[in-house]
């Protein structure tokens, strides 16, 4: 037990997003065939007058409270990735997942208005590919990794200048 | 349905607050794809002749193409297609950001505005719910706060806003739409075509997707665009210095506009240079599905306005209110844009109306009174912005310069039409013609909206050609101009499309993998042809002739200094460049396309 490498999660960095949206059209159009940022299961909120983005992501909770808050058993933990995955057969979309996740990271189709949850693109997330390192950063906004090496990740960019 | 359109127009008539939606025809968009074309066609047929471009009957159009919105790096540009009221020719004005795709997730290809509200109002789009809604609260706001009250009012941050300022409003030949704060249609006045249809915004929100024929090629060129932009150096330093980046370029090639355009280069570039530019950055941010991210918000460091910030300012702006009106310093160039943007003018035309003035006040053509007593000289930033506002607000002599240099100068007179900088009464950019460079002369005397550096973009590879020469320039000048017609119809970015290959088979495969349909580079180079024919036609219909194609006097004079010194562009080899120009377009020795062109293009209907 004790041999078991640390899972992998979604971690993002904000301070180093530029805006772009690539991660949501990515993600809408992988799992729906259309771009639509409204469903897309990964959020970039803009402060367009500043320039500034927040990242709204599942974070592969040890204990999610999304799954907790679901009185169906639409949502599991998988314990291989430990994602959170939904079984929409199951799912009566009264969105207390929405409610419970204090992340704000499960969103509500706006085509289906049921709840949308990341599921890793099943181990290789789409969002993370696609999210471009500007060089006026040391690092991508979006990385697929262990705590471990997202702290390592930015530790460097506290030394990157733009010359 | 065919890939990456919505298949939906969306009408608003506002003088009889009339909304409807007709089907994009198909037929049209295979000749004409969508944006500048596909708007340029919808203009041409509807608008009848000799409108007055301020009255009810002008149209504007917002136009998106089919790759809009799609996981094409950079594909989020519309544009705004109207008659201008500074030239009374075709204009046609791009903007990037997040509205553009926003439209599309709304549901609409192409938004026509016609009529005149009654009072001011904004349109409220929320995919099929259209509202006209009361916009008297926000009528004389400045297009920053009017963006922010909006989305208050309609309760989403998240809303895309394109809106004008108090010089739209005010009817000024340099007022701009803006969108997302930092994005702007900026040329030929189209924000005064909105200010007088009462129009102050448009707000859109929607939740409709768009679907691409290929996903999977559409997929794996983002993956590969988005790649090399890594390997390639001016990819890398875009993303880094964004279009500041050029003024080194056109300082050394001399250029630069300077005083007025007096001069090619400027003495104090050091300030004003990308290294100087980017010294201001305080966050790289970027347009909707694009990781060039060249969008710079910068901040004030010194002054009175310390703390202030901005999305830019562009190269433009750096050179128009930086060395052409004798300003070396980025942070009050930064507070003149602050200026421009919050009140929406055109930066380019401000700095130029600027330069015309102060030269009229050195040469006495102007007195004290005549300028309210201002201290006209270069590089006094202080009073160059009290006259921004006397601009927007149209005060004093900020009523005859609203006007744009072309009327100002036909107003005054004595002599002043002569460095008054414009083709056709739209003002140059920031880049000087002459014997330095005979390619944005024909650029600028090519381009149908006026002198303008959008269309056709000779600053490189024009260094490969002998100075101050006609040679090898109406070839140039026609590829460079029909590499950008088919991204400007699909409708994306022409700078990120750079970083991918912009020639005319990777427009061809592009457009091809969202529509679905078959494309070959051929039929790109017929679309190119019939867009730049079509839009003579336009021009021709409003009255536009050979001779309109010219530069100010100024440009024919000789230098004064730098490396041409005593010599000059003529007026002679402008001829020639425009005569080999028309000649490649099929149109005769005065630029009028001849039957057998219009009859191959299918525009003998």
């Amino acid at each position: 037990m004790d041999n078991k490498p640390e899972k992998k999660h979604l971690f993002a960095d904000g301070a180093v997003c530029i805006g772009c949206h690539e991660c949501e059209i990515v993600c809408s159009i992988s799992y729906f065939g259309e771009v639509n940022p409204r469903r897309a299961r990964i959020r970039v909120d803009e402060n367009t007058r500043q320039g500034t983005a927040e990242i709204i992501h599942c974070r592969q909770c040890v204990k999610p409270a999304c799954v907790k808050a679901c009185s169906t058993g639409a949502l599991s933990q998988d314990t291989a990735m430990g994602r959170v995955v939904i079984d929409y057969d199951k799912c009566t979309g009264c969105l207390d997942c929405v409610k419970g996740c204090p992340f704000h990271a499960i969103f509500i189709d706006v085509r289906t208005k049921l709840p949308l949850v990341c599921d890793l693109c099943g181990g290789d997330p789409l969002c993370v590919q696609f999210c471009h390192r500007h060089p006026a950063h040391s690092h991508a906004a979006l990385h697929f990794a262990t705590g471990e090496e997202f702290k390592t990740i930015k530790r460097i960019t506290q030394n990157h200048e733009v010359k | 349905m065919v890939g990456g359109y919505t298949g939906q127009i969306l009408r608003v008539n506002l003088t009889r607050r009339q909304i409807s939606t007709e089907p994009v025809n198909l037929d049209l968009a295979r000749q004409y794809i969508g944006g500048r074309g596909y708007g340029a066609k919808i203009l041409m047929d509807e608008l009848p002749p000799h409108t007055d471009p301020l009255s009810p009957a002008n149209k504007i159009i917002y136009a998106t193409g089919p790759v809009t919105g799609t996981p094409v790096l950079g594909a989020n540009r519309y544009v705004v297609i109207t008659k201008s009221p500074e030239t009374g020719l075709f204009l046609d004005s791009y903007s990037g950001g997040g509205f553009a795709p926003e439209m599309k997730f709304a549901g609409y290809d192409f938004i026509i505005i016609e009529g005149k509200a009654v009072k001011p109002v904004y349109l409220w789009i929320q995919d099929e719910q259209v509202e006209v809604r009361d916009a008297g609260h926000l009528w004389g706001k400045t297009a920053w706060d009017a963006e922010t009250e909006l989305k208050q009012a309609v309760g989403d941050a998240a809303v895309r806003v394109s809106v004008i300022g108090p010089a739209g409003e005010n009817l000024s030949n340099l007022a701009l739409i803006q969108n997302d704060y930092y994005h702007q249609c900026g040329r030929g006045g189209a924000g005064a075509v909105m200010g007088s249809k009462n129009l102050k915004a448009i707000v859109v929100r929607g939740s409709r997707g768009i679907r691409v024929a290929d996903q999977p090629s559409v997929m794996s060129m983002l993956r590969e665009t988005i790649d090399r932009t890594d390997t390639m150096k001016p990819a890398v330093a875009r993303m880094l210095y964004g279009s500041p980046l050029t003024l080194d370029s056109t300082n050394l090639f001399g250029i630069l506009p300077t005083l007025n355009y007096k001069y090619g280069q400027f003495e104090g570039t050091a300030q004003i240079d990308a290294a100087a530019f980017r010294k201001k950055v305080v966050q790289d941010t970027s347009c909707f599905g694009c990781t060039i991210g060249c969008t710079k918000v910068t901040r004030i460091a010194t002054g009175d306005h310390r703390g202030e910030e901005i999305g830019g300012p562009e190269n433009e702006t750096n050179g128009l209110l930086g060395a052409n009106i004798g300003i070396a310093s980025m942070d009050e160039i930064i507070y003149l844009n602050i200026l421009c943007d919050s009140l929406g003018l055109d930066t380019i035309g401000v700095g130029n109306v600027i330069g015309w003035a102060v030269e009229c006040r050195e040469r006495g053509i102007l007195s004290n009174s005549d300028v309210d007593g201002l201290d006209l000289q270069f590089g006094n930033y202080r009073v160059f912005g009290e006259l921004i506002k006397k601009i927007a607000y149209r005060q004093g002599i900020g009523d005859l310069l609203a006007k744009g240099v072309r009327q100002a100068s036909q107003e005054v007179g004595k002599g002043s039409e002569e460095f008054a900088m414009h083709v056709k009464g739209l003002e140059y950019p920031a880049y000087r013609p002459g014997p330095a460079s005979p390619g944005f002369a024909l650029a600028y005397a090519i381009t149908e909206r006026g002198a303008c550096h959008r269309r056709a973009w000779p600053t490189l590879e024009e260094q490969m050609l002998p100075p101050n020469s006609t040679q090898g320039r109406a070839v140039l000048l026609k590829r460079l101009y029909d590499q950008r017609i088919p991204w400007h119809c699909a409708l994306t970015c022409d700078f990120a499309i750079l970083y991918r290959g912009a020639q005319l088979p990777e427009a061809a495969r592009t457009i091809a993998a969202v529509t679905g349909w078959e494309l070959t580079a051929g039929e790109m180079q017929e679309l190119c042809d019939r867009v730049a024919t079509l839009l003579r036609l336009f021009n021709s219909r409003e009255g536009a002739n050979m001779n309109d194609d010219t530069l100010a006097p100024r440009s024919f004079q000789k230098e004064a200094q730098g490396a041409h010194k005593g010599k000059a562009l003529t007026p002679e080899m402008l001829r020639e460049m425009l005569e080999e120009y028309y000649a490649l377009r099929g149109w005769d020795k005065q630029g009028i396309p001849t039957p057998t062109t219009l009859h191959k293009l299918g525009l003998d209907g």
